[in-house]
């Protein structure tokens, strides 16, 4: 029941605050609260509840519970960020429906639901916010994305993410139509469980149709420009509803239905699992390198997202399917929650010092400590540590769907994060830049007088609502904080 | 055979080929909501009543929001605004056979996997209308749809041809899944009306915003025309 409750809860919440996203205030409060609430119902979420529906049963996981209860305090604390910098509130409602339908589809064991549903989610998220907030509303909140945006370009991505998002879930849905007819594995297989060469090709077509699907939904190479002009076009907490918690939940389903009707069939399939491979190393190789060229920070994180994604995918190259599954589940959780993390951190740095160019950003991290503390987090989680569950399943997925040498050349190029984060962190220990020297509102302020006594301007409230306003920066910078404490949690624990 | 699923197999298909090839984009629309509208009731037996309605309810309100898209002044007459864009590109009579070819192989596709049933009758029936299954209706519209739909949904530069055509292969897919697999259940038949009503969303979003950014588009190039004609006394002056 908590399942049908955090959807009946962040369903109507979505689309009240998308309605209301022309009264800024009243938007946020409603979506806020409405974030706050799917947190913690998502949090009684349990393996016995289980729930009866339309013919099918919705039933809680522990790894649901995990995953809802990250996605909505991801949502949240995004939201909180938005309201923080004022941003417009075109991004949390669509955040919240995608969140409701996301959980459902999660919940049910039927592949064919839970593709349906997580798209149906991310499509919203994907468009309304590429068009709802013109270029000039997004010119006042994001000082960085000003000369980037443009009403043609937005409108072409939101066309561009509708169609990536569509053809992925309709390959996908073929997969799973042949999963279920005369000729799937299921029907066609022998008594014993002999493969039949027809139903091995069959087999190996069909993971890589859902392969397929992956790679444009995740944005792994060769399907990353849609992935990449999205990151860089779109607000950025557009990013993790789309291509993080959306993109993640898609994995789940697909993973899922692979560890159910491929695994089993026990065929060999050593091209398919090839050519996946081959696929999974570009983006992790070629995903790495670019984050490594590319100056500004909305490349370096679309580039990582297309890294993850590669790692994501060798998860299905893996022979042994139960222990890739198991481990592709827990990266995939691990680095979309990291990587928000990271989309957190480059909002609120954007808006903090108006630049998105690491030349530009030398000296960030004096100015501003609390968004030092919060990359320093979310490299701790991308690169992971001995013991956490993002380093074990990195290995895991590698070195299960890679042989030697090329799997140790490959864990080595895995670990560019190390790199590209590490060089933010390095300009951001530099001299300051001017534009970085000029940003006085990076530092908290505090500008209450006790001596002034209680007139009626200094009131507390008064007070409160004016150190609020001073210290927006810092207080979003706090959240964004939270953000990667929450991608560090789940890289060590993983999806439980 | 079922004369009325005949009926409505041809119905769905014939608003499949108007929706994307029919010039007025009125016409399109019309074409999209007889798809979508009469699509719930190509299957025997029949969803129950609450899942019908809701699926009858679902297509035609993803048609209403395109359609609500929309400016009355930019439905059917702005035909020549942008002829390129507008209706398919190969034409109608070729869309129909493309059509025409899909039906045939996917109603050979689904008597070939009634064969493998192990309900089935093992062997392909004589009689060619005894081929016409509601399964084999439902693989041939599908696979109808998918044909003359997935260029226009994935190639098209017009939001609006673009969305359609991307409803209508969406709803050819929906319904090649349960023609190949069986009737889905009720969960996965509403899954399938929440992913064609947030594509309509989604869509008339698109449409909207595309239909804004032309309109002051051209109003941009008027007032230049105007104002360089003020300059000028003339046309547009043009550099050599």
């Amino acid at each position: 029941m908590s399942v049908l409750l955090l959807a009946a809860l962040a369903l109507p919440g979505g689309l009240a605050t998308a309605l209301l996203a022309g009264n800024r205030r009243l938007a946020f409060a409603v979506g806020l609260v409405t974030a706050a609430g799917c947190a913690l119902v998502a949090a009684s979420i349990s393996p016995e509840d289980t729930v009866p529906i339309a013919g099918s049963v919705i039933g809680g996981s522990d790894g649901l519970r995990t995953l809802t209860v990250a996605w909505a305090a991801s949502t949240f604390l995004f939201g909180l960020i938005d309201a923080l910098l004022g941003n417009r509130a075109d991004v949390l409602g669509p955040s919240l429906a995608c969140l409701g339908v996301g959980a459902i589809g999660l919940a049910v064991a039927d592949a064919g639901v839970g593709f349906a549903l997580v798209t149906a989610g991310a499509i919203g998220a994907a468009v309304v916010p590429s068009v709802v907030g013109g270029p000039d509303d997004r010119r006042r909140s994001e000082p960085g994305g000003s000369a980037r945006t443009g009403g043609a370009a937005l409108a072409g991505l939101g066309l561009t993410s509708v169609r990536s998002l569509l053809a992925s879930v309709l390959l996908a849905l073929v997969a799973v139509a042949w999963g279920a007819s005369p000729v799937g594995p299921f029907a066609a297989a022998g008594p014993l469980g002999e493969i039949d060469p027809a139903l091995e090709s069959g087999i190996g077509v069909t993971l890589l149709v859902v392969v397929a699907a992956l790679v444009i939904r995740l944005g792994a190479i060769p399907a990353h420009i849609w992935a990449a002009r999205f990151v860089q076009l779109m607000p950025s907490s557009a990013i993790p509803p789309v291509l993080g918690w959306g993109a993640a939940a898609f994995a789940l389903v697909a993973l899922g239905w692979v560890d159910v009707t491929i695994s089993p069939a026990a065929a060999p399939l050593v091209v398919e699992h090839a050519i996946v491979a081959v696929v999974a190393v570009a983006s992790i190789i070629l995903g790495g390198l670019a984050a490594l060229f590319r100056d500004d920070v909305e490349h370096i994180l679309a580039y990582a997202i297309v890294q993850d994604a590669g790692v994501a995918l060798l998860a299905f190259a893996s022979p042994d399917g139960a222990a890739g599954a198991a481990a592709g589940r827990d990266w995939i959780v691990a680095a979309v929650a990291v990587k928000s993390g990271l989309a957190a951190w480059l909002l609120v740095t954007r808006s903090t010092f108006g630049a998105n160019r690491r030349s530009d950003l030398r000296g960030w991290a004096r100015g501003a400590p609390i968004l030092a503390a919060s990359l320093v987090i979310v490299l701790a989680g991308a690169v992971g540590l001995p013991g956490m569950a993002v380093f074990d399943a990195r290995a895991t997925l590698v070195g299960e769907a890679l042989p030697q040498p090329i799997s140790a050349l490959v864990l080595v190029g895995s670990y560019a994060p190390v790199l590209f984060l590490g060089r933010l962190l390095v300009a951001g220990a530099g001299a300051p830049a001017p534009s970085i020297r000029d940003a006085a509102h990076a530092a908290i302020r505090l500008t209450f007088d006790p001596g002034a006594g209680w007139q009626h301007d200094r009131s507390p409230v008064h007070l409160v609502r004016h150190a609020l306003r001073e210290n927006r920066y810092p207080l979003a910078a706090i959240a964004s904080l939270l953000a990667a404490l929450v991608g560090l949690v789940l890289a060590m624990r993983g999806l439980g | 055979m079922n004369p009325w699923l005949v009926g409505i197999a041809f119905a769905v298909t014939i608003g499949a080929l108007i929706a994307v090839s029919a010039r007025e984009n009125r016409a399109a629309l019309v074409g999209l909501a007889v798809v979508l509208g009469a699509t719930p009731f190509l299957g025997d037996p029949l969803p129950q009543l609450s899942t019908l309605a809701a699926r009858v309810v679902g297509g035609v309100l993803a048609a209403y929001l395109l359609r609500a898209s929309m400016a009355p002044a930019r439905t059917g007459s702005d035909v020549d605004e942008d002829p390129a864009q507008r209706g398919a590109g190969i034409g109608w009579p070729a869309e129909a056979l493309l059509a025409i070819a899909a039906w045939l192989v996917g109603v050979s596709i689904s008597a070939r996997l009634e064969v493998l049933l192990p309900t089935g009758p093992g062997v392909p029936p004589e009689n060619a209308l005894a081929l016409l299954t509601p399964s084999a209706l439902g693989t041939a519209v599908g696979l109808a749809s998918v044909v003359v739909a997935i260029v226009p949904a994935l190639v098209d530069r017009h939001e609006l041809r673009s969305v359609i055509g991307g409803l209508i292969l969406l709803n050819g897919v929906l319904l090649l899944r349960g023609g190949v697999a069986g009737t889905p259940g009720d969960l996965e038949q509403l899954a399938g009306v929440a992913l064609l009503v947030a594509l309509a969303v989604a869509g008339s979003v698109l449409v909207s915003r595309g239909a804004r950014r032309r309109a002051v588009g051209a109003r941009t190039a008027k007032s230049d025309g105007d104002g360089n004609r003020r300059v000028t006394g003339g046309p547009i002056s043009r550099a050599p």
